[in-house]
């Protein structure tokens, strides 16, 4: 019989293990099934959670889809911002829960994760391929600049996952 | 008001003296905390922002300059998000509440000092954000 074992942690950071995998056996078809039974709920969620972002995004470039939308002289949401931040949400996964977007007078897309505003991360997706973020974490204050070439850059999935601990 | 005049343009406003951003949109918080996006600080496009002083203005004349603000941009009045002079001073190295009194409103005033550094200036937005109160625009009473 062909066996891996996962230890659970990697199974529930794994995305492509979401996926039921066919066994050889009827002990690794009950596996697979058992395994499909308790992460499909987590695969939903990600879903839903992805899913709503992605709604809201649409929502905020209709919303900010015209110069001073913030009665402030604000420019449009940019294209290309708007285009990377629906890449960037798509991979965010079980991080995508707890997200909220909004723009800055730029015309970047901005995500914020955080239980309040003393303890949150935001970010700001650039119209070039910039994602600018800072964290205020209690007394800790952080920010810096990243490249975003189309994955969550793992500085920022760490920070992230540093917001959401709260 | 009582007969206080303004300070000249660029006097630092005391630390205890609160100031407002008139809100005129819902993106300006956090629609599942109530709380003030950072973003709500963004002075862009210029390196300024317009706030009101607050300083011996009863609620209903405050809200009354809310409205008249909210007008002169043709948006509703959605909030406002009051901070403390010292909060704004603390946000940054050289950022400041400062007099910036207008001819329509003698009580307006600039928060500047903003970094060049665009994630500085994301670090600054958080900090008044987390020092700022969201306060809704009152719902209009019939009669």
């Amino acid at each position: 019989m062909n066996t891996t074992t996962w230890p659970v942690g990697a199974l529930m950071t794994r995305t492509t293990l979401l996926t039921p995998v066919g066994g050889q056996s009827d002990e690794s078809d009950y596996v697979a099934k058992r395994l499909s039974s308790i992460l499909s709920p987590l695969k939903d969620s990600r879903a839903i959670g992805v899913q709503a972002l992605l709604d809201d995004l649409q929502q905020l470039a209709e919303d900010c889809r015209h110069e001073d939308w913030n009665g402030y002289g604000a420019k449009a949401l940019s294209q290309q911002s708007l285009e990377d931040a629906a890449v960037f949400i798509r991979g965010l996964g079980i991080n995508s829960r707890d997200a909220s977007l909004g723009a800055t007078a730029k015309g970047w897309v901005t995500l914020q994760w955080g239980p309040g505003p003393k303890w949150t991360l935001s970010i700001a997706i650039t119209d070039d391929a910039w994602i600018h973020w800072a964290a205020l974490l209690g007394p800790n204050r952080e920010h810096g600049t990243t490249p975003f070439m189309g994955a969550i850059p793992k500085n920022i999935a760490e920070l992230i996952q540093r917001a959401c601990i709260a | 008001m009582s007969g206080r005049v303004p300070e000249p343009e660029g006097t630092p406003l005391a630390g205890d003296e609160v100031v407002a951003r008139v809100l005129v949109s819902g993106r300006s918080i956090v629609k599942s905390t109530g709380a003030v996006r950072p973003e709500a600080f963004d002075p862009a496009p210029g390196n300024k922002l317009s706030v009101l002083r607050q300083a011996e203005w009863a609620e209903p004349a405050l809200w009354l300059r809310c409205q008249q603000v909210a007008a002169m941009r043709n948006k509703a009045l959605f909030g406002r998000a009051d901070l403390p002079a010292s909060a704004i001073r603390a946000s940054g190295p050289d950022m400041a509440a400062v007099a910036a009194a207008r001819p329509h409103d003698p009580w307006h005033a600039h928060v500047q000092g903003y970094p060049a550094d665009e994630a500085l200036r994301l670090s600054v937005w958080q900090a008044m954000a987390a020092a700022a109160k969201f306060v809704p625009a009152p719902v209009p009473t019939a009669g």
